[in-house]
């Protein structure tokens, strides 16, 4: 019991110190790797050598000092209360956008099965028949926070971004579930860990189930269209570009959050950052084989077309296969800011319309047909 | 006959295009491919690290006014408001003093200008008889902390001051020979 | 009466009449420089010749249109060839020497000069030699500076002071080259007229040692007024820039003051500009509009059953409108009987535009008020009354003689534009308007009504530039208002009904009222005034 109650506060706090690091990490990354694209240099300038003229000779950092500069600004801003309006709704919307986010992370599975001093634990804070309906339970509460923040606001902009992003997250809810019900038909549960199971398993006979031959059975391979589709939908939950109408700067000022100031305003931010995370992470685990490295199993490697087996050290596969899935919720997150700054930002009527009207009907044929096949099968 | 308005003929999408995946695709390439020529050698980066790195400007850049001297060191202009009639920004206010002597007359008493209001259309400089307001000094207006800062009053204009000899009034012997 | 061919245009013109005042009638435009309306010709500048055909027959010669009386069956062309050379080789000479001042020249902007090289100047100097010098910025009075340089030799200022001053002190001296303007020696030019010779040169010769270097003349917008200074009504323009004055111009009216005007009334100004009265005041320290009315208000109904106790004291300053209406408001409404004329002193005069009397509008204010309160006097008036209201704060001529009982009278209540010794004693003091910020008539010597109108801003007053750098025009923290305002403001204080408040209905009532108006529409006044008949 105590073994148990030690694992779990290690696990959330690696888990909660990965996710909140690389948020933050993401806000600055966001917008180095945005200048990239755009041909610019980006945030470079603070540093800790002091007036050093010489720009080579800076303590810089890549411009990450940018971050814990952010950070002591928001902090010591002034901590701006409106007037009127709700004040404290208005105090405690942020709150609303930001924790419910963070319970997601508690049915991700981050690696496979670990044994530390002599004690051993599935890389899982908690296991959940309910699995993945967890998350967009938790995810559906957050939309509260931006409406409530909108609303509280007594300010026109406000309102209308927090009255789009109730219409739009409502909306995507609908599309969120649907486009992932195929990984769940195939993979026959909603437990997470299951599913990643169930990705790279090993037949009745010991022998590898690679799909001709040499594919691991993960999510990207068996529903290429439900992973279309789940980005898209995904991307508009987390009210990113091109999905960014609640925000809509060039429209709404800033939207939801434009009475907002100080940590305030910082935390709305940084919901946005963490959701990314939390976007990546569970596409990983429902399309890129979770914590799987091609080829891994429970013994070592055992490569396709009988090229030979490596048998490692079942603990040294854990720590690989934790290493793994953080690399490739790196990979994700990139990819996704990738795709914020390639994409402008959609008109309102045709999110909406993107959503029930072409994602909706995609979704629900690739239902049918995945049931066709499953069936033949 | 009716006028004819023109036709736009409308973009017709490809499948690929209506698909819109493949498109977005296309665009990530493109980011992508930015990214990392940027992120390791600076392929397309033209940005200048300013203050530390800065562009020369031309000559004929317009920047900060100055006002010119004579040789003996007075102040050129001749409050002649050629200069305050010419500016399109009304942002030039001077007053007129009398000198006292038969030479030269007339001069600013105050010569004011507001440097916030100023387009930089450079029409005073044109305008100038005298060659007295020049804006040549290559140097943008430095930020201020009020706006009662920004309104340049003489010595303030002087302080990039230079001597001019250009003839004034137009005729060469006019000034030499007083 | 000769039939004439102008251009191709014809008219008939009485005979004896120059080809110059022809082309006028006509709006044909011939530059000129040393032709004036109101002088003797001259015809010594070339400026305006022409070419004369008569019956046919073309003068080998150009003539001067200034000074050639037309003739039946004359043609003149204004616009060939050769008077346009004319006037280019006319213009060459004049600048041959000319110093080309311009930026710091006060006629710039309205210079002869720069105007006729506009038009039909326009070539290159071909001098290379050295110019003529001669004196520049030489005082040669106590308003007027001489630049010789500029001179155009046109004798405009030497007539002037010949024909319309009569007192000759300038001349025309040396010879070619070297011929320049100049003081008679032992003599300045001080007579009473002298500003308009600045006025008279095309070019900036003589210019105004008042006006010197204040503004540039294109800045200044110019509104057709009345001279306050003296009985005449010398007809003026009021040039002004932001509600601040900085020249008077005489205003050209045949009938009363031709070209001209005297340089104190010119300089008049002067006061419209500084020490004007801005607040309400109580004996001499600021205090509120509101305040300030609601203690008048309280005054008059003290005097509800004693209306006799209320003198209303009238400055001869006073338009008609306004003196019709205070006269109205007191009498119609709270039955005052007792109206006084405040005279200001006699002062000197001439026989050409200076009057001995130096109230603007003496007669229309005596006019309105009717003959038999005329006599009475302040004198009386001091004694008589609980409560004076003065309407206008000029210092009366019997100001030393009434001084120390004015100061036993109870109430003082007074409407000035300046402050003077009147406002520190009055309990009451409101800012009203000068004449030059409000519209309204006066009836001059020759009992002619004449108007003037406001300049566009009630703005004004002291004219602090700082050294900072910003001029600052002294805020006015409360609004200046005309004396018919402060009725209406007063009556909607006090719950009356009054319905006097624009100068026009004011106008229409007058004209019910008193004989001398009955026939006049406002409109008819026009810019030369309209002579009254004698009663
Ligand atoms: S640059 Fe143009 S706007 Fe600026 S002061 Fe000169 S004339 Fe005025
Ligand atoms: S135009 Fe030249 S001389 Fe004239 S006022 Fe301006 S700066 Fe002075
Ligand atoms: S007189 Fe006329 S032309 Fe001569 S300097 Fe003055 S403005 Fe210029
Ligand atoms: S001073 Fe003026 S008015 Fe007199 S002659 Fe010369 S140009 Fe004519
Ligand atoms: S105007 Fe006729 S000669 Fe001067």
């Amino acid at each position: 019991m105590v073994e148990l109650i030690i694992w779990t506060i290690v696990k959330i706090l690696f888990i909660l110190g990965f996710t909140m690091t690389l948020a933050g990490v993401l806000t600055v990354v966001d917008r180095r790797e945005s200048s990239m694209i755009q041909d610019r240099i980006g945030p470079n300038r603070a540093n800790l050598s002091g007036d050093v003229w010489d720009l080579s000779k800076r303590w810089r950092f890549l411009g990450l000092l940018h971050l814990l500069a952010d950070g002591i600004k928001m902090i010591f801003k002034e901590d701006y209360s409106i007037k009127s309006g709700n004040r404290w709704i208005h105090t405690f919307a942020p709150v609303l956008a930001f924790f419910p986010g963070l319970v997601i992370l508690s049915i991700i599975p981050f690696g496979g099965n670990v044994t530390l001093f002599e004690s051993s634990t599935n890389l899982q804070i908690a296991s959940f028949n309910s699995g993945i309906l967890l998350a967009f339970a938790f995810s559906s509460i957050a939309v509260y926070g931006i409406t409530l923040a909108g609303w509280s606001s007594n300010n026109k902009f406000s309102l209308l971004g927090g009255v789009r992003a109730t219409s739009q997250m409502i909306s995507y809810e609908v599309v969120l579930g649907l486009t992932l019900m195929g990984i769940f038909m195939i993979y026959g549960t909603l437990e997470l860990n299951a599913i990643v199971q169930g990705q790279q398993a090993l037949k009745a006979d010991g022998t590898p189930d690679l799909i001709f031959g040499f594919l691991p059975k993960w999510g990207i391979f068996l529903q290429p269209l439900a992973m279309l589709l789940y980005v898209a939908a995904a991307t508009a939950e987390t009210k990113r570009a091109p999905f960014d109408v609640p925000e809509a700067e060039s429209e709404l000022v800033s939207g939801f959050f434009t009475e907002y100031g100080s940590m305030k305003m910082g935390m709305f931010l940084f919901a946005e950052y963490a959701e990314v995370v939390i976007f990546s992470m569970i596409f990983t685990t429902l399309f890129l084989g979770g914590y799987h490295v091609p080829y891994l199993y429970d013994s070592g490697f055992i490569f396709p077309f009988n090229w030979g087996t490596v048998s490692m050290n079942p603990t040294l596969i854990g720590f690989i296969q934790m290493f793994m899935f953080l690399l490739k919720t790196l990979i994700v997150a990139w990819g996704h800011l990738v795709i914020r700054w390639t994409l402008p930002r959609f008109r309102y009527d045709q999110i909406l319309k993107l959503g029930w009207k072409m994602i909706l009907p995609l979704a629900l044929a690739n239902i049918v047909v995945t049931a066709i096949i499953l069936s033949i099968i | 006959m009716a006028k004819k308005g023109i036709v736009v003929s409308k973009h017709k999408y490809t499948l690929s295009e209506k698909l819109y995946y493949p498109e977005i695709f296309k665009g990530m390439g493109v980011s992508i491919r930015h990214f990392f020529a940027n992120i390791f050698k600076k392929k397309y980066t033209v940005t200048l690290q300013y203050p530390e790195q800065k562009e020369s400007y031309t000559e004929r850049f317009r920047g900060k006014h100055r006002l010119m001297t004579r040789e003996d060191g007075s102040l050129r202009c001749v409050a002649c408001m050629m200069c305050a009639t010419a500016c399109p920004a009304e942002c030039i206010y001077i007053e007129a003093e009398d000198v006292g002597d038969s030479l030269v007359e007339k001069r600013a008493k105050l010569f004011v200008i507001d440097e916030l209001r100023c387009i930089f259309c450079g029409l005073c400089v044109e305008a100038c008889p005298t060659d007295a307001i020049r804006m040549d000094t290559g140097e943008h207006v430095e930020p201020e902390y009020t706006r009662e800062a920004f309104i340049y009053d003489k010595k303030k204009l002087l302080q990039k001051t230079g001597r001019s000899v250009a003839i004034q009034g137009g005729d060469s012997d006019y000034i030499h020979k007083n | 009466m000769p039939t004439i061919k102008i251009d191709g245009k014809e008219i008939v013109v009485e005979s004896n009449t120059t080809i110059i005042e022809a082309a006028k009638k006509l709006g044909i435009d011939i530059p000129v420089f040393c032709y004036h309306e109101g002088l003797s010709i001259a015809a010594n500048c070339r400026m305006c010749l022409v070419e004369v055909e008569v019956n046919g027959r073309k003068f080998n010669k150009p003539l001067p249109a200034c000074h050639t009386i037309v003739s039946e069956g004359m043609s003149v062309l204004t616009d060939t060839p050769k008077v346009k050379k004319t006037r280019e080789g006319v213009l060459e000479f004049l600048f041959l020497n000319h110093p080309i001042d311009c930026p710091i020249c006060d006629q710039a902007g309205e210079c002869y000069l720069q105007d006729h090289y506009m038009a039909h100047g326009g070539y290159e100097s071909r001098l290379d030699t050295e110019k003529v010098r001669k004196n520049k910025a030489v005082p040669i009075g106590e308003y007027v500076i001489l630049d010789s340089e500029r001179c155009v030799l046109c004798s405009r200022c030497v007539r002037f002071t010949k024909e319309i001053s009569k007192t000759e002190e300038l001349g025309i001296f040396n010879r070619g080259n070297h011929s320049e303007i100049g003081v008679v020696t032992g003599k300045s030019l001080d007579n009473e007229y002298s500003l308009n010779v600045v006025d008279i040169c095309p070019v900036g010769a003589l210019t105004s040692r008042d006006f010197r270097f204040k503004k540039r003349v294109w800045y200044l917008k110019s509104t057709p007024s009345i001279c306050s200074g003296c009985s005449m009504g010398c007809n003026s323009f009021v040039e002004y820039e932001n509600g601040i004055i900085y020249r008077v111009k005489p205003r050209e009216n045949k009938d009363v003051n031709g070209w001209w005007m005297c340089n104190e009334g010119r300089l008049l100004y002067h006061q419209i500009n500084n020490n004007r009265l801005t607040t309400t005041l109580t004996k001499g320290s600021e205090i509120s509009q509101k305040e300030a009315l609601s203690k008048f208000a309280d005054i008059i109904k003290s005097h509800k059953n004693s209306s006799d106790k209320i003198g209303v004291v009238l400055s001869t300053h006073l338009s008609n409108e306004s003196a019709y209406a205070v006269k109205s408001f007191f009498k119609d409404y709270f039955g005052v009987k007792s109206f006084y004329i405040n005279n200001k002193k006699d002062g000197k005069s001439d026989d050409f535009l200076i009057k001995k009397d130096k109230n603007p509008n003496r007669i229309g204010v005596s006019l309105i008020i009717g003959t038999n309160s005329i006599d009475k006097t302040l004198k009386e008036a001091v004694k008589k009354h609980e409560t004076l209201i003065f309407w206008g704060g000029e210092i009366s001529s019997e100001f030393d003689s009434i001084e120390s009982d004015l100061k036993k009278v109870k109430n003082i209540i007074l409407f000035a534009t300046n402050k003077n010794i009147l406002t520190d004693i009055a309990d009451i003091s409101f800012p009203i308007t000068s004449i030059v910020q409000e519209r309204g008539t006066f009836i001059n010597v020759q009992n002619r009504l004449q108007q003037f109108y406001p300049i566009e801003k009630h703005q004004a007053l002291t004219y602090n530039p700082t050294d900072k750098g910003v001029a600052q025009i002294t805020s006015i923290t409360q609004r200046i208002y005309t004396p018919i305002e402060w009725l209406v403001n007063l009556s909607k204080k006090m719950d009356y009904n009054y319905s006097l408040d624009s100068i026009f209905k004011v106008f229409t009532q007058m004209r019910k009222e008193i004989p001398q108006f009955t026939n006049i529409e406002y409109k008819d006044i026009g810019l030369n005034g309209f002579l009254l008949k004698e009663k």
